[in-house]
């Protein structure tokens, strides 16, 4: 028997599969355990072959960039390993996401709660920067490493609602910033319990932005007007429109206020924001065994396709913080290490 | 994030104590499972040689048996200074790694990393499969054809088919799950390029920069890399150290005198007290030359050393005889395995089917199994639409199969979880499967 088919068949013998807890069109989600240990993991089983194309380029990605990051905060790729043509990869088993999270209403989220999440994807995010990857808020599946500077990529990223404008405008060169727009956005709908900028278009989704905080300048954004799908969308006054999230304290307002500037240039880095006041201030977060839960476990449920550009399914599940789009629906999600998004 | 003890690969020249610790690349799956030491490689390599040329034998002895028993000729195995050598497939490798160049720069006009990563592809492929179980000539563009993908450099499978002679789409699908398979499912290669891009600022950073100096040695540097991709390099040292060593061989007085400003200022004894881990790269400079030194042998060695095109022809003339009949289509051992599978896979399906059924069976068993009604009416309709209870129930007038109490037809068995309702009709039972209940 060949070597690579020999390892194969090892590596697909730790791993005993259970039932399935989530379907998509591109990937089945089941759970498992580890023979040896007894251990609970999820299996992703991604279906390959017959494609004309080959083997799916985001399945590719996602496990290209998951085999290579391990952060305690960023759902762990424990294996991989394939049965005739499908991929399978192991997951760490995660209990719970921030989706489900956010949705049981019976939850009471306390400060020190949102301040714990937001902490654990901005370590999540931090280490994925630092490995010169943007997560795109998605998962891995879209990720990219971006340490090619002048090198194009599509804008067509981001589940819409967390969807930075530079991306909005047909940015191709864009960095970073872009996830942490994202987060700024989650942490707002953390504190709201409703999606912050929930645009139904791509052009509705500028609306709103600028609706609730006003229209960018050039002085607020230099050279935005510039962007290759530029085009003017009103102007809409600036408000204090940070006062609506009053109830996460000053300095949670300020850090939100430095996530979602307009100039991606002036945008607070993943590291900057973790040394941000919010974080050494009064309540201290929430340890991440205590963080609200939902009582029910989560059920199996659709997992949307891959959608760059839909509406999200906001399960965010497994990484980072990240995922909030379809896809991925790790079964579980641990509490809260993981970012638990996920 | 620590490497956990199992992972930690082969120790390499550079791996010995000699790294400053865990850095983003210590974490990379190349590190963890695709460093080696230089005998490591030549050990793996030898085994798997040995192992194909048993394989191959034994194959060729069964071809022979099928042949035979087809009624066809056949032919006798190679004799044992048929089979390629290490060093054989080695040159074989080497030459197509040398195609995935030409062909990238030529035929696509793409960029490097595609280019070395689809060679990096292919030599990890052939530290788990020998040549003579795989002919570098099908799995060359599968690695291409993958990398390109992973890199973010797509090609759609036609474009990138029109590009080669006599290669269809599914040469490219038939390999394409066993090249993924083989390196692990890990497809980040971490290139030399970026690093040696990253020395290129780093030697500017003393007094009195040689800017015009490194702007002038950068191609020429960036040449030698490219002869790294044909060796054995990336499996032994640090992407880092190649690209430093590719600057050296350039132009060593440019490496060496800014080597000299770094130790000279990044350590202030150079007795013995001074740790290691403080030296600048974690090492003395020595030792630092010492292994720029052996990577450049290498480049030159392996690297930059034509390809005798001559021997390549003849090895792969040597190679028709002593590649594995299972793998070559149309043999009758290739035509026999592919039954065998194809058997195997149809009894395991049939296992399978049984298997639900068998599953569906207990199901049923909970619950009685679906109803069946001895209708005189057509048989179509007794299957298909079965006595609902609950219609009876509500006096809804039923349309097939039975009648209201007193002109009952049907025979009801209340096995299972059958109740019989205020005029002695059986609900349920057998049938609770038909009244919508989950089950």
């Amino acid at each position: 028997m060949d070597l690579a088919v020999r390892e194969n068949t090892q590596r697909a013998s730790r791993w005993e599969k259970g039932v399935k807890v989530g379907e998509g069109t591109f990937a089945n989600v089941y759970k498992g355990i580890e023979r040896s240990t007894g251990r609970k993991v999820a299996i992703k089983k991604i279906k390959a072959g017959e494609m004309k194309d080959g083997l799916d380029m985001t399945a590719l990605r996602e496990v290209k960039f998951l085999q290579e990051l391990h952060h305690p905060n960023i759902i762990g790729l424990l294996d991989v390993f394939s049965v005739k043509q499908n991929i399978n990869l192991v997951l760490e088993f995660l209990d719970t996401d921030l989706e489900a999270v956010i949705r049981d209403k019976a939850l009471i989220f306390q400060n020190a709660d949102i301040k714990s999440w937001i902490a654990m994807s901005l370590r999540g995010l931090e280490y994925i920067h630092r490995n010169g990857v943007l997560h795109r808020i998605a998962d891995f599946g879209l990720a990219r490493e971006f340490g090619d500077a002048g090198s194009k990529m599509t804008c067509q990223v981001i589940t819409r609602w967390y969807r930075p404008p530079e991306l909005l405008f047909g940015s191709r060169f864009y960095s970073t910033a872009v996830d942490m727009w994202s987060i700024g956005t989650i942490f707002v709908e953390l504190i709201l319990r409703v999606p912050f900028l929930s645009g139904e278009t791509d052009i509705d989704q500028l609306k709103k932005t600028f609706h609730a905080m006003g229209t960018p300048t050039e002085q607020d954004w230099p050279g935005h007007t510039k962007l290759p799908d530029y085009h003017e969308i009103g102007s809409y006054p600036k408000n204090p429109w940070w006062n609506m999230i009053s109830s996460i304290g000053k300095e949670g307002q300020d850090l939100v206020k430095d996530m979602l500037k307009y100039d991606p240039a002036a945008r607070v880095s993943a590291r900057k924001a973790l040394e941000h006041r919010f974080f050494s201030s009064y309540p201290r977060p929430t340890p991440p065994a205590s963080l609200p839960k939902p009582l029910a476990e989560l059920r199996p449920r659709a997992l949307a396709p891959d959608e760059t550009q839909g509406k999200p399914a906001l399960n965010s599940s497994g990484s980072g913080a990240m995922k909030r789009k379809a896809e991925s629906p790790q079964p579980g999600r641990n509490v809260a290490r993981k970012l638990v998004f996920a | 994030m620590t490497i956990s003890t199992n992972d930690q690969p082969e120790a390499g020249p550079s791996s010995s104590g000699l790294t400053p610790g865990p850095s983003p690349y210590h974490e990379s799956s190349q590190f963890r499972h695709w460093r080696y030491s230089p005998s490591s490689l030549q050990s793996i390599r030898e085994e798997l040689n040995g192992k194909s040329v048993e394989i191959v034998a034994r194959n060729t002895e069964l071809e022979k048996e099928a042949q035979i028993s087809l009624g066809h000729s056949y032919t006798d195995p190679p004799p044992p200074t048929a089979y390629l050598t290490v060093s054989d497939e080695l040159l074989l490798l080497r030459f197509y790694c040398s195609q995935i160049t030409q062909i990238c720069r030529r035929g696509f006009g793409l960029p490097d990393v595609v280019e070395s990563t689809a060679i990096s592809y292919l030599k990890r492929f052939y530290l788990k499969n020998s040549v003579m179980e795989w002919h570098p000539k099908n799995i060359m563009p599968t690695c291409l054809f993958l990398a390109a993908k992973t890199t973010n450099y797509p090609i759609l499978m036609d474009q990138f088919i029109s590009k080669f002679s006599k290669l269809s789409p599914d040469d490219i699908l038939d390999t394409e799950f066993l090249v993924a398979q083989s390196l692990g499912f890990e497809f980040w290669v971490r290139s030399p390029e970026k690093a040696l891009r990253g020395w290129s600022l780093d030697l500017q950073n003393q007094p009195d920069p040689p800017i015009g100096l490194i702007q002038k040695t950068l191609p020429d540097a960036l040449k030698n890399l490219a002869h790294c991709l044909l060796t054995d390099l990336e499996f032994i040292y640090t992407p880092s150290q190649i690209g430093l060593a590719s600057f050296h061989l350039s132009n060593s007085q440019l490496v060496e005198d800014y080597l000299e400003h770094k130790y000279s200022t990044d350590s202030t004894e150079d007795g013995d007290e001074v740790e290691i881990e403080k030296l600048p790269f974690g090492m003395r400079k020595d030792r630092l030359l010492e292994i720029l030194r052996d990577i450049e042998a290498i480049i030159e060695k392996d690297g930059q050393s034509e390809i005798d095109l001559k021997k390549v022809k003849e090895i792969d003339k040597r190679l028709k005889n002593c590649t594995n009949p299972e793998k070559i289509p149309g043999t009758a051992l290739y035509v026999k395995r592919k039954r065998e599978k194809e058997t195997a896979e149809a009894a395991s399906k049939a296992a399978k089917t049984a298997k639900a059924a068998a599953a569906a069976l207990d199901r049923e068993s909970v619950f009685g199994s679906v109803l069946s009604i001895p209708s005189s009416k057509s048989p179509a309709s007794k299957d298909r639409k079965p006595l609902s209870p609950k219609v009876t129930m509500n006096g809804v007038p039923v349309t097939s199969g039975i009648t209201r109490p007193g002109g009952a037809e049907v025979a009801l068995e209340d096995e299972g979880m059958g109740v019989k309702d205020e005029n002695g009709i059986v609900m349920g039972g057998k049938g609770l499967r038909d009244v919508g209940l989950p089950l």
